[in-house]
């Protein structure tokens, strides 16, 4: 296959070949193994002419088609130099297909395959061929008959229900023409027939079906009739016309209305030189040339305007205005490869574009949720620092004040230890010298009044600490016990809940006030709750609790007739209690059940409640456990009102 | 309470009890009660007093309260550890004081007890600590004595004494000094001699005494 188009087709399949490896699919593969494979470009052969092929729509056979056309193309080659014209009889399809696939240079057919390849392809009309029976430039059209007897049928519209035939489908003047009358007059051929068949060409067997009786009515391109008449092989007035049109000079009965002939139309790919050279050789052909007399027509003239046709198509909703042609998927593929090679390029961008998006998607919302956590994280070990930092500082807290006790108490045994250390070391001298008889009794006298002075600084001594833990009581007033409790159990709960022990309060909201220092009373009850803690160290006991309660007592009235009741505060721990013969020990200064204990704790809170004017002591509750309370009361605030007035 | 200690015991006799307390009474009944076993005390009211009359010729011991203002107890046992002495020293702390006593023993205190004491757990301690005092003088002495009798020696006969220290025969101390055998028996002689050793486990001791079991080459 040696032709023109070879060399304007070459850019692209150097560009499908280079698709075929990117996409490495293999549809459409058919339509470019259709494209031509011999390689040697015309341009080579200098001297030679140049093949053009001439696609024809051979609707009567391929054989009829070379007949009629060849004259033409001898024509051309006749008066154009350089070129070599030839004739390639298609059917609908194969004109299809070398258009699509640029095979041919110009094509030759029906109106109606014109136009789609135009809106397809984008070929162009050259010129309109000119009829030689008549000279009106729309001259194609169709006859919609009958046979001439009262059958009923006398318009388009009585064709309802009965047998109808055309020669194809998508033949233009032996079916779509007729078939726009059809839909125009309200019959859909598809639907309201009996039946409708397509016999195929040549057009001569519609009219026999229908004169013979086979079918009710059929459709022929407007000549036929008259054609076939003039051959004597039909009776005209047998046959009768419906939706008879009468168009002036045309000679022909008529259906439907009137649309240009056949076109010459190039490809867009054939060269504009070689076009023009076509056309002035076809406008110049004479009516009498072998060519025109062969081909049964006039020449050519000017190209016309086919906006009849497209007009039709739209009626229709076919040609390019529908899907009434069965296009095959190969074909589309072929028609259209290209745009779906870039679809699928491009869907596979977008698919890797979706597939990043998503992966960026996934790992952002994956660092999110790591971040996330992190932060939960980083939430919960900030409130697990600030619980720690608020525990460190209830403890720092009731670390100063014991501390300041420890100070104190520290301080003070270091004072009285002075004098008594003195008292000590003169009394045992004095009793060994005396054992050796080596003391006179002035000496001993005086040794002895050193003793006494001693005795008496130790004394100072406890005066003036006891002077000093006085002027820190600068608060002594009303105070509710159970305010304190609360607030007491309020400080010692972050340690207990470390030490995994509960704290309750059972208070007595009777209770009246008493007097005492609240700071005194907080630190005793401190030393309480920190004593039961210790006490709880090592118990088995679940769960291990602390109990502060709160109750008031009536004094007997006999023991003093106006004496108030106590209010007693008690702290009850679960673990094990302290033996019997400890008891009182314990509030002896300096004594301690405890490894690190100062032994100054019970000894200094018995002195703040005894000082408040009130009691402290032990009391053990010998049940199933054995457990100890540790109890103190303080005297209630005598009522405002004057229960003494003299009556 | 015993009484097995009797005024004026030949051990204690030149010995000098330092009482370091800035409570008058305390220090003076110290006085009272330590001078009533014979022994002879020294009274002051504060550490800077007792360094400023201190002499490393006087033996005894110090008794000092660990707590005191201006220099306490255990600054005065560091000063006293920078001077050439002997004296033990004796730290008073208070009850429960166990961080002081814990840094007292560990700079090299003698001993300490805690207020308020027994007063013949005093006197005993006192009495140990001025014993005490007696060996670290004599050892003082000995190693005096002993130093002056070594440097009478020549260089060479320090060099033999080494060598028989080291346990090497006289062949071998011969081979090493390149000397006839004779001639390092006549060295071992004056050795033995000038240290007043009568035999070799004498020698031996003295040399160990000053140096370790390693003496220097």
């Amino acid at each position: 296959m040696q032709n023109i188009t070879r060399s304007a087709f070459r850019p692209v399949r150097i560009v499908v070949a280079v698709c075929t490896v990117v996409m490495g699919l293999s549809w459409g593969g058919t339509a470019w193994a259709a494209t031509p494979e011999v390689p040697a470009p015309p341009e080579t052969l200098l001297g030679s002419a140049q093949d053009v092929k001439i696609a024809v729509l051979a609707f009567r056979g391929k054989p009829s088609a070379m007949k009629k056309w060849q004259p033409m193309a001898d024509y051309l080659s006749q008066r154009i130099d350089g070129y070599r014209f030839s004739i390639v009889p298609l059917s609908l399809d194969e004109m299809h297909q070398a258009v699509n696939s640029e095979s041919v240079d110009f094509i030759l057919t029906n109106p109606g395959n014109y136009v789609e390849h135009e809106a397809t392809f984008g070929v162009t009309r050259l010129a309109t061929l000119k009829p030689r029976t008549h000279s009106i430039t729309d001259s194609l059209g169709a006859t919609i008959f009958t046979r001439n007897e009262d059958n009923g049928i006398n318009t388009i519209a009585d064709l309802k229900g009965k047998q109808f035939m055309a020669i194809r489908e998508n033949a233009f003047g032996g079916f779509q023409v007729a078939w726009r009358e059809m839909r125009a007059q309200g019959l859909d051929p598809f639907k309201d027939l009996a039946s409708l068949v397509f016999v195929g060409f040549p057009q001569d067997k519609v009219v026999e079906a229908v004169l013979s009786g086979d079918v009710d009515a059929g459709t022929s391109r407007a000549g036929v009739l008259e054609n076939l008449a003039q051959n004597g092989k039909i009776d005209l007035s047998k046959v009768r016309i419906l939706n008879p049109r009468n168009e002036p000079d045309f000679p022909f009965a008529l259906s439907t209305r009137l649309y240009p002939e056949w076109p010459f139309a190039q490809l867009k790919h054939t060269p504009e030189q070689l076009s023009q050279k076509v056309v002035i050789a076809l406008l110049s052909m004479a009516p009498d040339d072998p060519a025109a007399v062969a081909g049964g027509y006039a020449g050519w003239t000017v190209p016309l305007d086919y906006q009849s046709v497209h007009e039709l198509f739209k009626d229709l909703n076919i040609g390019p205005y529908g899907q009434p042609v069965k296009i095959k998927w190969s074909d589309l593929v072929e028609q259209y490869w290209h745009w779906g090679l870039f679809a699928g390029v491009l869907m596979a961008i977008a698919m890797l574009w979706v597939v990043r998006v998503e992966h960026l998607v996934a790992k952002r919302t994956g660092e999110l949720s790591r971040a996330n956590a992190e932060l939960e994280t980083q939430i919960s070990e900030r409130k697990r620092a600030e619980e720690i930092a608020s525990r460190r500082q209830n403890e720092l807290a009731h670390v100063s004040r014991v501390n300041t006790m420890g100070e104190l108490t520290a301080s003070l045994a270091h004072e009285i230890n002075q004098p008594l250390s003195a008292i000590a070391n003169y009394a045992t001298g004095s009793v060994r010298r005396l054992s050796l008889n080596a003391i006179s009794p002035t000496d001993l006298r005086d040794v002895m009044e050193t003793i006494a002075a001693e005795a008496e600084r130790a004394g100072e001594v406890i005066r003036r600490v006891r002077n000093l833990v006085r002027k820190s009581e600068v608060s002594l007033g009303r105070l509710d016990l159970n305010a304190i409790v609360r607030e007491t159990i309020d400080i010692s709960r972050a340690e207990a809940e470390r030490q995994h022990i509960e704290l309750h309060g059972r208070l007595d909201r009777t209770a009246p006030t008493v007097i005492a220092d609240k700071v005194q009373i907080e630190q005793v009850l401190l030393n309480l709750i920190g004593n039961a803690m210790e006490a709880l160290h090592d118990s088995p006991q679940v769960p291990r609790t602390i109990t502060i309660t709160t109750h008031t007592t009536d004094r007997a009235p006999h023991d003093a007739p106006d004496a108030l009741g106590d209010v007693v505060c008690a702290v009850h721990d679960n673990g094990v209690g302290i033996p019997d013969d400890t008891g009182e020990n314990l509030f002896e200064a300096f004594y301690s059940t405890k490894p690190d204990g100062m032994g100054m704790g019970l000894s200094i809170s018995r002195s703040i409640i005894e000082a408040s004017g009130g009691r402290m002591w032990i009391e053990t509750n010998t049940g199933p456990v054995r457990t100890s309370i540790f109890k103190f009361s303080l005297p209630r605030t005598p009522p405002p009102s004057s229960s003494r007035t003299p009556t | 309470m015993t009484h097995n200690q009797a005024p004026g015991t030949p051990a204690a006799a030149d010995k000098t009890i330092f009482v370091v307390d800035d409570d008058q009474a305390v220090r003076e009944s110290l006085r009272w009660l330590i001078s009533s076993v014979g022994l002879k005390v020294e009274t002051y009211a504060s550490a800077q007093d007792f360094l400023d009359d201190y002499s490393p010729d006087r033996p005894g011991c110090v008794l000092v309260d660990v707590r005191m203002p201006a220099m306490n107890g255990l600054e005065l046992q560091k000063h006293l550890a920078e001077k050439p002495h002997c004296l033990p020293v004796i730290m008073v702390t208070g009850h429960g004081d166990v961080q002081m006593a814990v840094r007292a023993m560990k700079d090299g205190a003698f001993d300490f007890i805690e207020k308020p004491y027994n007063d013949q757990i005093l006197l005993d301690l006192v009495q140990k600590a001025v014993r005490e005092c007696d060996r670290r003088r004599t050892e003082v002495i000995g190693h005096r004595e002993i130093q002056d009798l070594i440097d009478t020696l020549t260089p060479r006969e320090r060099q033999v004494m080494d060598m028989i220290v080291e346990g090497n025969t006289n062949k071998q101390i011969a081979h090493a000094l390149t000397i006839s055998d004779k001639t390092v028996e006549a060295h071992r002689a004056k050795v033995m001699e000038k240290l007043e050793a009568p035999s070799l486990a004498d020698l031996i001791r003295k040399s160990l005494t000053l140096h370790g079991p390693n003496p220097p080459r």
